[in-house]
């Protein structure tokens, strides 16, 4: 496949989803474990599926780690991260904004802005996707703590959260924006206005459907 | 001879000029609305509800079959050109259908959905018009046990979608069977993997999951790799109408995705989906050029869209002849029914009968009207493709979020769209086919559900799932079609050697 | 099917509105949150009574909102959480909450609320295919008694109301509850059709899900749980059998939590005027629905009641531990 094959033998990349499938396996087998028995069952009951797919998954899991050592290394083109966190930090963005009350247009708009410049990523634009990833880690934290926060809660963290994420939304923000490319951001944002203002009247005065508010949009 | 009378009756109803416009805005509308991704026939029936309210009853439910129609269709179209399913039915088109669009060849794939609705559409109307009462009560004998051979049969054929490597396609497809397990389990009302999110309670939604790992992940996708293999889109390449090949290759996959979708859709548990596995995996077997699967092969779009088609069609049987209603836009569709005061059931033929009728008409009328509104219009979806790409995109990720929104109003749904989308972007970089993680979570609940319910009704006994002679066929087409390939491969390997 | 049923209620989560979303409304309007999706019945009730409020003039505008999902409990957290003291804002809940509260173990709870009134029932029927042996609620509990196991039930999702008349009637008929074979259906559709098909012994439901079937010869009615004979039906009722079993699916409005005395009385009020209205009394006889009016503290002590006899029924079929 390729030349470097016989430096490094083994595909990590296999192996590393090999072991994350292992780990759901193990997630899934605990959960049902943990199960208490419950109704009267005739035939079987919740947990049988469970630990069917578990079982899948672990064998899975194995065959994985099998094809990553009998495969070698292989070689895959790179994927253009700040890309990436544009998107990625976009709809995380929306997420925290829609929480905030910032409102259905303004969220949208940054969505649709924030997309685009992801795809017209250039990398000399260096601090402005810089920027774009530094959000995208704030968003990571923001939205990822509290996830996690689930299964270890975390009392007292949520202002400290929320100011990161305030952050986040203006470092996102200033990113869009930085010149030399301010103005296609402009363009990009006037766009996704029009879009967002469009679609929310649509669907909340046609269809009487209701989106989520903030100040601006109570003023239509 | 006496549907025919009746029929002809309902045909002076839904012909008349009023009626007829309120066809064609109902097919507009329903196109409109269901273009949107997340936003499937049912919501599209239930955002526009209200606005049939207005009307007389008749004008009403011709109104319905219209937005019903025009949700399908639109569904398919965003499946197609922004490989944005807008609904788990139409998830099978967007496999073949987005390929045959980004080589330029949307013109054709979305002919061959509209004309393929139609002919299916028509077929299973003219079905439901004649045989009704017979295939409800051969549905009604269906117990939990022939769903769940049923369910067996629709999982062999998720093989068509693994591509290449059978341990990527398996493990994409148990990832989607773990996802189905999360939520409260239907039969014995505990919670798995919820963790106390509440949100989680319910499930994970199969148009969240869709949505994310088709349109989400395929952006990030395509932006992320934009300088190592920048996607090249072609809005039209050759005909935008279809070729002479096209149509020899798409009238038996309609008709053989009529003749599944039809009957399947007619169980009360049979749904949407499943006829579009079967239809795409059948047509995958015979196509003549198996090759272009995966590629962009018209029979992969023209058998799953007609089976869908022909299901809604079949849907309505248990609803109008029962009052059953087995999928959510029959659910809808009765609470249509049931402002004016209408009770779907076995009395309603004999009661209403102009009205039965005149629905029955206004589909067809309906069926017709999408063809003659949107092959016109094909010319201009397929121009939504010349959209320079960031704003496409943009677009795309705004619909997709925005139907999550209007569908679920929780950030909990929205995260999980981010998630799934990620997940599609790393599944896309290490080569693991998406569709089967889809079918899993579709199939997997509803295969342990009938398991389970068959199970508790025999007390355990597990004979009861070969006893029935329904269950007993499926099972052993199921078997047939997993080892028929080896035998065959067998079989040729005998043959050479004795050469 | 859970797939369908699933996409169902998505598909009518339309009208719902974003969580979190702000709440700055004109003190006059009333706000009623459905926690469901819109098309059910908790949302056909807030929807009446948003025709019914403004319709005889009692309230200037009532804005119906929807937070889907739990059986109710994502709607109970946030009329607790977000609504507290919020004099404007009204629930419509019923039986089915005090089961998905218990069996989710959910983290609030209907007592942190401000019980309004009890607005309606409806009565639960249990039927049999038409060409079952058995005839009568003595039969089904004489089958029961025989063997538990073998008597299966067709119904609503587990722990709901169905459920736990299935596990009273059950107890009742002198057999063990744990023993019950309740085979639960994600859609009305489909556990109809397992009935008429003969899939199941009984099927126990809304009365009015059963009515056209009854009424076209296919299903045959063993009884009706109520305390007495429905209007214009021709069947007895279980308890006139012999078998102790009382229930019905009650639909109810509450506030949230931190309202003075004052506030409470007002909106008990408005509820009362909205009861006693006749758009309202219309709006019952088109949909079907018995008036089972009750406020004050008469309804708390109901409330808590049921929630009592509920937690008993799902313990002793080993929902709640």
């Amino acid at each position: 496949m390729n030349t470097d094959a016989g430096r490094r033998s083994v595909d990590t990349a296999t192996l590393v989803i090999g072991v994350l499938l292992i780990a759901g396996a193990e997630t899934l087998r605990r959960d049902a474990a943990a199960m208490s028995g419950g109704i009267a069952t005739y035939g079987i009951g919740p947990t049988a599926m469970t630990y069917v797919v578990a079982a899948g998954l672990g064998i899975l899991g194995l065959g994985h780690l099998l094809a990553g050592v009998r495969s070698g290394a292989q070689e895959r083109e790179g994927i253009d991260l700040s890309a990436v966190a544009w998107i990625g930090g976009a709809v995380a963005a929306l997420i925290f904004g829609l929480d905030r009350a910032i409102g259905f247009i303004p969220g949208v708009t940054l969505l649709f802005a924030a997309t685009a410049r992801g795809f017209r990523n250039d990398r000399s634009l260096a601090m402005s996707n810089r920027l774009a990833a530094l959000a995208a880690l704030g968003f990571l934290l923001v939205l990822g703590i509290p996830l996690l926060g689930v299964a270890l809660p975390i009392a007292g963290l949520k202002p400290a959260l929320v100011v990161v994420g305030w952050i986040s939304l203006a470092l996102l923000l200033a990113g869009l924006f930085w010149p030399p490319r301010t103005q296609t951001g402009l363009k990009d944002a006037a766009i996704g206005f029009v879009l967002s203002l469009i679609v929310y009247l649509a669907f909340t005065k046609l269809l009487t459907l209701s989106l989520p508010q903030g100040p601006l949009e109570r003023l239509l | 001879m006496d549907t025919f009378v009746s029929l002809g009756q309902g045909f002076l109803v839904a012909l008349e000029p009023m009626k007829l416009l309120y066809a064609l805005i109902g097919v507009f509308l329903g196109t409109l609305v269901g273009v949107l991704p997340g936003i499937g026939p049912a919501l599209t029936l239930a955002l526009l509800l209200p606005v049939t309210f207005k009307l007389d009853p008749t004008g009403s439910l011709i109104m319905f079959a219209g937005i019903y129609y025009g949700g399908m269709y639109g569904g398919s179209t965003t499946s197609i050109l922004i490989n944005t399913p807008g609904e788990s039915a139409s998830m099978i088109t967007a496999l073949e259908g987005n390929r045959m669009a980004k080589s330029g060849r949307g013109g054709p794939a979305l002919a061959t959905a509209a004309i393929g609705s139609f002919v299916a559409g028509t077929l299973a109307t003219i079905g439901l018009a004649f045989f009704a009462p017979y295939l409800v009560a051969l549905a009604i004998k269906f117990g939990p046990e022939d769903y769940f051979a049923l369910m067996v049969l629709a999982f062999v054929t998720v093989s068509a979608t693994f591509g290449d490597s059978p341990l990527r396609g398996l493990t994409s497809l148990f990832v989607g069977l773990a996802l189905g397990l999360v939520g409260i389990d239907i039969l014995s009302g505990q919670s798995r993997l919820t963790y106390g999110v509440p949100e989680l309670l319910d499930g994970v939604e199969v148009t969240t999951l869709a949505v994310g790992l088709f349109a989400i992940g395929e952006a990030l996708y395509v932006a992320g790799r934009r300088h190592v293999a920048p996607e090249e889109v072609e809005p039209v390449r050759g005909s935008l109408w279809m070729t002479r090949e096209d149509w020899a290759r798409s009238w038996k996959p309609w008709l053989r995705g009529t003749a599944l979708g039809f009957p399947i859709g007619a169980l009360p548990a049979g749904g949407a989906e499943i006829p579009t596995f079967l239809s795409y995996n059948i047509e995958k077997k015979l196509s003549t050029k198996p090759e272009e699967f995966g590629h962009g092969a018209i029979e992969g779009v023209a058998g799953p869209e007609a089976a869908n088609n022909a299901s809604a069609a079949g849907t309505l049987m248990p609803l109008l002849t029962l009052g059953l209603p087995t999928s959510a836009t029959a659910a809808i569709l009765l609470a249509g029914f049931q402002q004016y005061g209408l009770n779907p059931g076995p009395l309603l033929f004999a009661e209403k009968p102009d009205l039965v009728w005149g629905l029955i008409a206004s589909l067809f009328v309906a069926n017709v009207m999408l063809v003659v509104l949107n092959l016109p219009l094909v010319g201009l979806w397929v121009r939504l493709l010349a959209i320079p790409q960031p704003w496409l995109y943009a677009g795309i990720l705004v619909f997709a979020a925005m139907g999550t929104m209007a569908a679920n109003p929780s950030p909990v749904e929205l995260m999980m769209l981010l998630i799934f989308g990620l997940l599609g972007l790393m599944m896309r970089r290490y080569d693991y086919p998406i569709a089967p993680m889809v079918v899993g979570l579709i199939l997997g609940p509803m295969a342990e559900a009938q398991l389970r319910r068959a199970l508790s009704i025999s007390l355990g006994d597990p004979v009861a799932l070969v006893q029935s002679p329904i269950a007993a066929t499926l099972l052993a087409i199921a078997l047939a079609a997993l080892v028929a390939p080896y035998l065959m491969k067998g079989l040729d390997r005998f043959r050479a050697t004795e050469d | 099917m859970s797939l369908f049923h699933r996409a169902a209620m998505r598909g009518l989560l339309a009208a719902a509105v974003i969580v979190g979303a702000g709440s700055a409304f004109a003190q006059s309007d009333l706000k009623i949150m459905a926690p469901a999706a819109p098309g059910g019945g908790w949302d056909g009730t807030a929807r009446a009574m948003q025709q019914a409020l403004t319709g005889a003039g009692i309230a200037k505008s009532v804005q119906v909102t929807n937070v889907p999902g739990a059986g109710g409990i994502v709607g109970l957290a946030q009329l607790i959480n977000q609504g507290k003291g919020d004099a404007n804002q009204l629930m419509v809940n019923g039986f089915v909450m005090v089961g998905a509260i218990l069996t989710n173990k959910a983290p609030v709870n209907l007592t942190q609320t401000t019980p309004i009134a009890r607005l309606t029932e409806e009565a639960l029927a249990i039927v049999v295919p038409t060409d079952s042996a058995i005839k009568d609620a003595k039969g089904l509990a004489a089958a029961i008694k025989a063997d538990p196991a073998k008597v299966t039930w067709g119904g609503g999702s587990a722990g709901g109301v169905d459920h736990i008349a299935a596990a009273l009637f059950t107890q009742e008929a002198g057999a063990d509850p744990t023993k019950l074979n309740y085979i639960p259906f994600s859609g009305g559709g489909e556990a109809l059709a397992a009935i008429i098909g003969g899939k199941v012994t009984a099927g126990v439901s809304g009365f009015s899900e059963f009515e056209g079937q009854i009424k076209a010869g296919k299903l045959r009615l063993i009884g009706v749980t109520s305390a007495n004979r429905l209007a214009n039906v021709d069947g007895p009722t279980i308890k006139e059998q012999g078998i102790n079993l009382e229930i019905t699916n009650w639909r109810s409005v509450v506030a949230p939590p931190g309202l003075t005395a004052e506030q409470t009385k007002a909106l008990t009020d408005i509820v009362k005027k909205m009861n006693d209205s006749p758009q309202w009394k219309e709006l019952l006889k088109q949909r079907g629905w018995d008036a089972a009016y009750l406020d004050g503290e008469a309804f708390g002590a109901f409330l808590k009641a049921e929630n009592e006899r509920v937690n008993k029924v799902l313990t002793s079929v080993g929902l709640v531990k």
